[in-house]
This record gives C-alpha cells, structure tokens and sequence, in this order.
C-alpha cells in the first residue's frame, strides 16, 4: 500500500501542471527583493523612544543587564537555528535511500540530564543579575540633595504632575504634559491615575510604571543630562491611548530652581479693557470649570465674579457645567494652565505648543485646539452610558473673537522672570 | 454517562457499523451516515474534530482580515484607514479571534480527531457531552463576533480587558458584554471538553496501552486538558463578575467602591498565561509524532519530553504575575516571579533539544509535515527565547506593552502553535479524509508562510526596542517607526498569499483527487508510528474493527518492523 502510494506521489510530481509555479517563484522572489531595497531606502530614522540609548542611572542599570542576556540569548539562537539546518542537511534522506532505516536510538539520559542541567545553570546565572539590578532599581535613593517628591497622575488621555517641595504631603504646584527635574539627582515618582491604568514610561531615563486609580506605585529616575526626554502611556487606556505622550525635561539644578520659583507664583491678572483680560473673561466663564489657573481660581469652590477679586489675586474656583449636560464639573480635572507658556508641548505632549528653540507660540495650534479639540485627537466628550461628564476636552463654540482673546490671554501665562 | 451502546465487533475493515443492535439507554445514537443532518446530529469525535478544524479555519480567515486591517492601519504614520476607536475594536477582535476561535478549537479538532485513535478506543467517553462542547464553542464564537453587527461594535478593551477600562464608563457600548458572555459561553465549552477527554485518556485506554506506552501528543494534549480544567474556572469567575458589573450595576472593579484594580489581572493571567501552554503544548505534541515518524527513528528521551510536558503544565501555574512585572506589585514578588518565568524555559528548552537529537542520525523526509516541525522548532526558539528576556523583569519594564512583546507572543503562537497546527493537517488530512494534499503545493505554502511570517514579526523585535508601543491606533513620522512597520505590513500579505495557497491546495487536492478516481492513500502513507495508521483511511467510523492489544510504545511500527536490536 505503502509503495503504490509514494509511486502516485512520485507521478503527481513529475505532472507539468505544476511547472508554472516554478514562475511564480521566481517573480514573487524578485518582487520581495525590489520591495526590501525600495523599504530601505527609508531606514535609519531617528528614534527618540528607544530602550537601547539610556541617559540616566536607572535605565543605565537595565542595559548593563539586558545587554549580557541578549548575547546568551542570540548564542542560543544561532546554536539552535544552525543546529537545526546542519541536522536537516545531514541527516536528510537521499535518493537510494528510502529504504534504509536509521540506528533506533530511544534516548540517551546522561546527555538528556546534560541539556537540562546546562541551561538551568544559564538561567541561574541570569537569575543572580536579575536579582541585583532588581534590588538597584528598587532601593530607595538618597535624594537629600533636592528634597522634593512628584506625583504623576494619569488621566485619559494626558498626564499630570503634581510636585511637593519639601516631602510634607501637599501639593505646591501642578503641572501637565511635562515634568521638570533636575539634572545628577534621582527623583522620586509616585504614580497614580483618575480613571483607568495608564503606565509611565520615559524610556531614555527607566523601564515603565503602571498608574492605577486607588494605587500608589513608586518609581525613581535620573537624568544624567540636560535635555528633553519623551515618553508615552504604554498601559492600552482607551481612544486617545496612542496620543497619550510625555516628557521628562532635565534642566541644571541652578535652572531648577529658578523654574520652581516661577511655578511657586500665581498667574498675572491682565489689565482691565485689554484683549487679554477678555480672554480671561472668557476662560472664567467657559473654560474654568474644569481647568486651574492659580491666582484665578482653585478646586474648592468659592466662585468670584468682581474686578476687585481678581485684582486681589484671590485663589478661588469657577463652578463650570458640561456643555452636553449642565451636570456641575469640578474645577481641576482637566489640565493646570497656570505658566502654560514654560512648557512647549500640550494636548497629551503630541502638538507643539511653543517652538523648542526660539519659543514661539504656535497659535494655530493653540487657536485650532480650541476651536475644534477633536481634530487633534479622539476623543469622547459627549456623555455616554454610565459616564455622565464624557472623557476629553470638549467642544466650546466660542466666537472667532473669543478664540483670539483668549490665545491672547493663555499667552500670557508664563511667570514674571521667564 | 449511562448511554452505553453495543457496536458489532469484527466488521470487515472499511465498513460502517450500521445501527447499533439494540441500543442500550434512553437515546439511540444517531445515526444519519450522509448529508449535513450527518454533520449536526453527528456525536462521532471524528466529526466533530472536522467541524472544529473547519470551524476554527473560518475564524482563522475573521482573524487573519482583522490583521490585515491593523497593519494597513500602521504602514504609515498619522493612518487614518481605522478611526482609534474602529482600531481598539479590530486588534480586540484580533487578538481574542485567534487565542479563542483558532488556535483553542484547531488544537481540539486534533485532540477529538486523535485521542481515541491513538490510545485504541471507538469514541470518547461522552460522544453527547463531545457534540454539546463543539456546538457551544461554536454558538460562543457566533455570538462573540455579532458585536460587530448588533452590539454597537465589537469589544474594545483588548483580548486581556483589564479593569476598570473594561467598565461601562470607558467602554459604553455593548462590545465588552459580547466578549464576556461570548467568552463564558466557549469556555464552558473547553470545560466540558476537558472532562470528557481526561475520562476518555484514563479510561478508554486499549489493553496494553499504559500511560508511558501512549504516544507524545496524547500526554500533551492530557496535560493540556488538566490546564484547562483548572485554569477556565477562574476566567469564568471572572467574566461573571465583569457581566454582574457591567450588566448589573455590581462595583466588583469599581475603583471609587474600593476596588482593587489588579484584582482582575490576576484573575485573569492565573487563566491567562496557563492558557499560553493550552496553545503550545497540542503543536508539541503535534511535531513529537511528526518528527519521529519523518525520521525514522523513535522519539529521543520519551520520558524526558513526557515529564517535560507535564513539568511546564506544572510550572505554568506559578509564573502568572510575570505579565504584571510594570504593575507595581512590590520588588518580592517581582523577582519570584521573574525567577520562576526563567525556569519555566528550561523544559521547553529539553524539548526543543529532544527533537533535534530524535533527527539526528535519522533519515529525514522532507514532506510538508515535516518542513513545517523543522520551522517549528526554528521559529518558537526565537519565541522562547525573547521569551527569556521578557523573564529578566527589569529589562521587562523597558519591553513589555511594546511591540518587542507583540513579535514575542506571535514566534511562539504563530511560529509556535500554528506551524505545529499545519504540520498536523498536513500530516492526518489523509487519514482524515482519504486524500493526500498536494506536496508541492503544501511546500510552497511553507516557505511562503516562512518568509511572510518572518517579514511580520520579525521587524517587530526592533520596533519594539525602539520603543515602539503596542495596541496605539498610530504613531508620529518623528517616532522613527515608519520603515519597519512598512515591512511588516509587507509580510502580512506575504502571510495571505501562503494561505490563498493553503486553501487553493485543499481544492486543488480534492478536485484533482476525484478526477483521479479518488486513489486512496491507504492506511499509513507516512509509513507512522501510532495506532492511527494501523487502520484505514479515511478512519472507519467505529475506529477499529478490533480493539487493539499493546505491546509498548510504538506499537504500530513495531508491529511492521520487529523490535529493534
């Protein structure tokens, strides 16, 4: 039974009407290769996410223990895959040889025991500097140098950062899109969300970190140079998931400080009858109800509504209303503006807000993003089943006027010094 | 079951069994021998194994044009062919299509089709129970997939749908509640299943045919059934409570009613990644009876690739939280799990060693079936190993959620479970069906299906070191992603071309087949090794004529070929 078969495969290979393929082949190989020189063609981009190009001591730490175990890892590889060519060549029946049969080995327990004792050794070995780096990267640093804490708060779909001078517990300052540290210390992170999980990651300074709502998770980092470092939620939280990004900025401490100094003051009250105090106007009364500008107003809601209060810096809140629901929204859930103007990315840190290098606002940006926010990114503001506020920013239908008092107003929001 | 029927004995080999004399029990077994009522009310495991395989290909082309449509959607920056929110549904589906529909229902199709044959039994302990287990995977599937159409989309929280983005809040339309029931509808399914065929292993063994005679995909697909006896029970619980929270207003992931937020991912990785071996271990099996047969010689090390199996159906319970390494679970546990991760690869690493010592010295064939094990072997090593950095939990955090893990889990479900899933119908489609697909054919789909897979997954590495993340709807022109997603998107329709090949040889092996007056392969064209072969193809519906007496392992060659020296 068995010969007839192979003879009817042997006939079935010998048919012409399989010949054609022998074309096809060589066209489909020919195609692949065109299109992977065409492909490379456009390669060697730059890659500002990478995992393999650390700047600070965490990460530092992490690829000093990645490196080793992706060369045992590709010595394994080319054993295996070689290995399994060489057999397949060596050992293959040849013609003449269909009926010969191979020594019947069942097995050989001292080589068997070999080749499983020998990669437990190898794992053992990876093991130990596992466990090192491990303790590196969770052990508290001593970060007396700079006495201060952030907390990163994650919220579909941008993140916050809250800092606490001086470790007591309360918040000095809020921040969104970027986090501003110092250079050469370690910097206390701890994370937590609003909604669901996000998880923080800035590649070039550490490995990443869940934020969970009702969680606390610690992470530290280091910037070993000035320079800006982007990052990106890798936690999959919903629409906006992909336009969730970060950066870490490290400045030299002297600037450090000069920056906090600056975030330590309230934003400056435009003069009356000047288009950038109607556009205050205009974020008191369509905007703050869910975004914070210090020395405007404050979460806890005591609304003002008189010259004199702003004139008098007073910190106090504006009750806004969904403009889907007019069900109240609290002030604060949506990013902090005060100082805006020191940062240069907004919009989940995907849209440049200010030119990195001359410091030009890019008011297209700013004018588009109010005018119509679900062009830049998607977003569900409208209120859905068991959500009764929506999720992003909404769309305001302000007049053309308005927007442009308005840009004219978040334009001014830088401190004095800057 | 007390449905006991009394099948004639000693028929001549190829005929039917006809009615049972006189059926015992309340419910005669059915016994329609042709047209689709054959196929419906069919309780025979050979026909119902057919039915999963054809259903699970069915899913396999929803799945494989879901793909498609993801990496259309990143071949550029900034793409726009998928809105974010249509794109969190496809790779939702994507990933859920694959893991539930295929490769869990493929790797059944082999064990119903093969269990009975290769331990020597008529059908498997609960023929009713077996049809049930089929048709509610199908009606689960069905109804997982009508999100599409009547849910307002399909689920869109990922195959893994974490809290509380899973909640009705983040995920409003009635996707998620389709992924929830659909899935406890088909793991019910993969429950009864389960007992039925760890019954049917323990009891229906031939005379002779004791545990360690039984042929290596047999104890793996054991193993497999135990995992998923104990594993599904918890992602049933789970999906019960994300039902009750959806559906019912119950706060069991409501964060703001103090809820934990990591209660669902360890309920649902202590299924989660016991389910990866559920995936792996049929094609181990599958390429364990290949390869021995393909080269002439027995397995090398039974027993190592036995306990090996039985070893990682073991470890697999206790590396669950390795998927949490970024979660913040605290540095103890991260290292307990980081080590036993590492571990867990040393029994697959005997395993591969074992197939390349069972082809060493041998006289290897090169057929479809045995190119597509060699790939096996080749490809799930890159799998396994990039596996073993994932293990090294700090290099962990900068990998994980990107796409170095995307290309990870696809060597090992693709050019791990799947290459092992082709073999093996390449492998029994004769003895399935009566015909043998067409070599060439069979040939070109493989190096196609290599060369695709490869050019998919492989660039994926490197997007994922460049830090790539995983399930983003787009990325920037700046990020520096464009050109090897451009690749990878290149390999996808390398992969639909080999499998355009694929369905083409199923036609054009059956057409040219009855042109040829359906020439039948006899009972064992690979000249094999297990109880299978020993009768005709395709398989008599009463399986054997005699119930066969065992005498070791092997039996069968032995049978043909004398013991060896």
């Amino acid at each position: 039974m068995s010969d007839q078969f192979n003879g009817e495969v042997e006939r079935r290979k010998m048919s012409p009407k399989y010949d054609h393929l022998k074309r096809v082949r060589k066209y489909v190989t020919v195609l692949l290769g065109v299109s992977l020189l065409a492909l490379a063609g456009c390669g060697s981009e730059r890659t500002p996410l990478t995992t393999l190009d650390p700047r600070g001591e965490a990460s530092q730490a992490i690829q000093n223990l990645v490196v080793p175990v992706f060369i045992v890892a590709g010595i394994v590889f080319v054993f295996i895959n070689v290995g399994v060519l060489y057999v397949a060549v060596r050992f293959r029946r040849r013609k003449g040889e269909e009926n010969e049969f191979p020594e019947q080995v069942h097995g050989n327990t001292k080589l068997e025991l070999g080749w499983t004792i020998i990669p437990a050794l190898i794992m053992a070995g990876i093991a130990v500097g596992t466990v090192a780096t491990l303790v590196t990267l969770n052990t508290e640093p001593d970060n007396t140098a700079k006495d201060f804490e952030v907390r990163v708060v994650g919220q579909q779909w941008w993140w916050q950062f809250e800092y606490d001078l001086g470790r007591d517990g309360t918040v000095d300052f809020v921040t969104a899109s970027e986090m501003v540290i110092p250079t050469g210390v370690p910097v206390d992170l701890t994370m937590t969300s609003r909604d669901v999980i996000h998880s923080f990651w800035i590649p070039a300074l550490n490995g990443k970190k869940d934020a969970a709502p009702g969680r606390l998770s610690k992470l530290w980092m280091q910037a070993d140079e000035e320079g800006r470092f982007i990052g990106q939620c890798t936690e999959f939280c919903g629409l906006s998931h992909a336009y969730m990004r970060m950066y870490a900025v490290a400045k030299s401490p002297a600037d450090f400080d000069k920056w906090v100094a600056g975030q330590m003051t309230n934003a400056k009250i435009p003069a009356a009858g000047t288009a950038e105090r109607r556009g205050l106007e205009a974020f008191t009364g369509n905007c703050a109800g869910c975004h914070l500008i210090s020395g405007v107003n404050t979460p806890d809601c005591t609304p003002i509504k008189t010259e004199a209060e702003y004139d008098a810096k007073a910190n106090t809140c504006w009750v806004g209303a969904s403009p889907y629901t007019g069900a109240p929204q609290v002030s604060g859930m949506a990013p902090n503006l005060t100082h805006l103007m020191t940062r240069y990315v907004f919009v989940g840190a995907l849209y440049e807000l200010r030119n990195v290098d001359t410091g030009e606002i890019n008011v297209n940006n700013l004018e588009g993003w109010i005018r119509n926010p679900e062009d830049y990114k998607p977003m569900a503001p409208e209120p859905t089943r068991g959500n009764t506020y929506g999720r992003g920013m909404p769309k305001i239908n302000l007049t053309e006027d308005q927007i442009d008092d308005l840009v004219a107003y978040l334009s001014t929001l830088a401190p004095t010094s800057a | 079951m007390a449905l006991v029927e009394r099948e004639p004995l000693a028929l001549p080999s190829g005929a039917g069994t006809g009615v049972a004399v006189e059926p015992l029990g309340v419910l005669a077994r059915p016994h329609t021998k042709t047209g689709w009522r054959s196929w419906v009310s069919t309780v025979d495991h050979k026909k119902i194994g057919i039915m999963y395989g054809a259903a699970a290909l069915l899913f396999f082309l929803v799945g494989g044009l879901e793909a498609m449509l993801i990496r259309i959607q990143l071949a550029q920056p900034n793409g726009t062919v998928l809105s974010a929110d249509v794109y969190n549904q496809v790779y939702t589906m994507h990933g859920v299509t694959m893991v539930f529909l295929v490769i869990m229902p493929m790797a059944a199709a082999f064990a119903n089709y093969l269990l009975p044959l290769q331990i020597g039994a008529r059908d498997v302990a609960f023929p009713r129970l077996n049809a049930l287990s089929f048709w509610m995977f199908l009606g689960g599937g069905l109804f997982f997939n009508t999100a599409w159409f009547v849910g307002g989309g399909g689920a869109d929280c990922g195959w893994f749908c974490y809290a509380p983005n899973s909640g009705v809040a983040f995920s409003p339309t009635h996707g998620v509640d389709f992924y929830a029931v659909g899935l406890q509808i088909a793991g019910a399914a993969s429950l009864i299943g389960a007992v039925n065929l760890i019954v049917t292993v323990l009891n229906m063994r031939a005379p002779g045919m004791t545990l360690f005679r039984m042929p290596v995909f047999t104890w793996m697909q054991l193993v497999v059934q135990f995992l998923l006896l104990f594993s599904l029970p918890v992602i049933t619980v789970a999906l019960f409570l994300l039902t009750f929270d959806r559906s019912f207003g119950a706060n069991f992931f409501n964060i703001s009613q103090g809820a934990d937020p990591l209660l669902w991912q360890h309920l649902f990785w202590i299924f989660g990644h016991p389910e990866v071996y559920i995936l792996i271990l049929p094609s181990f099996g599958i390429v364990s009876e290949i390869i021995p047969t393909m080269s002439r010689k027995p397995i090398y090390g039974y027993p190592f690739m036995v306990f090996s199996g039985i070893a990682i159906g073991f470890m697999g319970w206790g590396v669950w939280a390795h998927h949490m390494f970024a979660s913040g679970l605290g540095p103890i546990s991260v290292a307990a799990f980081s080590l036993s991760t590492m571990f867990i690869a040393v029994p697959t690493g005997v395993k591969i060693l074992n197939w390349m010592a069972t082809m060493w010295g041998g006289k290897i064939t090169f057929n479809t079936p045995m190119l597509f094990s060699a790939g096996l072997v080749a490809m799930f090593t890159i799998g396994g190993l990039s596996g073993v950095t994932h293990s090294v939990a700090p290099a962990d955090t900068q990998q994980t959620d990107t796409y170095y893990i995307v290309a990870h889990f696809h060597y090992v479900l693709f050019g791990g479970a799947l290459l092992g899933l082709f073999a093996g119908m390449y492998f029994w489609w004769p003895k399935a069906f009566g015909l043998m697909l067409n070599e060439r054919l069979g040939k070109v789909h493989f190096w196609v299906i290599l060369v695709g897979f490869n050019l998919t997954f492989g660039p994926m590495h490197i997007l994922g070191l460049q830090g790539m993340s995983r399930r983003i709807q787009t990325y920037q022109p700046s990020d520096g992603f464009t050109f090897w997603n451009r690749v990878a998107t290149l390999g996808v329709f390398v992969i639909a071309v080999a499998m355009l090949v694929f369905l083409y040889n199923i036609y054009a092996s059956w057409s040219s087949w009855k042109k040829a007056g359906r020439p039948n392969p006899g009972a064992d064209p690979w000249d094999a090794r297990s109880l299978e072969w020993s009768i005709p193809s395709p398989t008599p519906e009463h399986n054997f004529d005699v119930i066969p007496e065992v005498h070791g392992q092997d039996d069968f060659w032995h049978r043909k070929y004398g013991e060896d020296e």
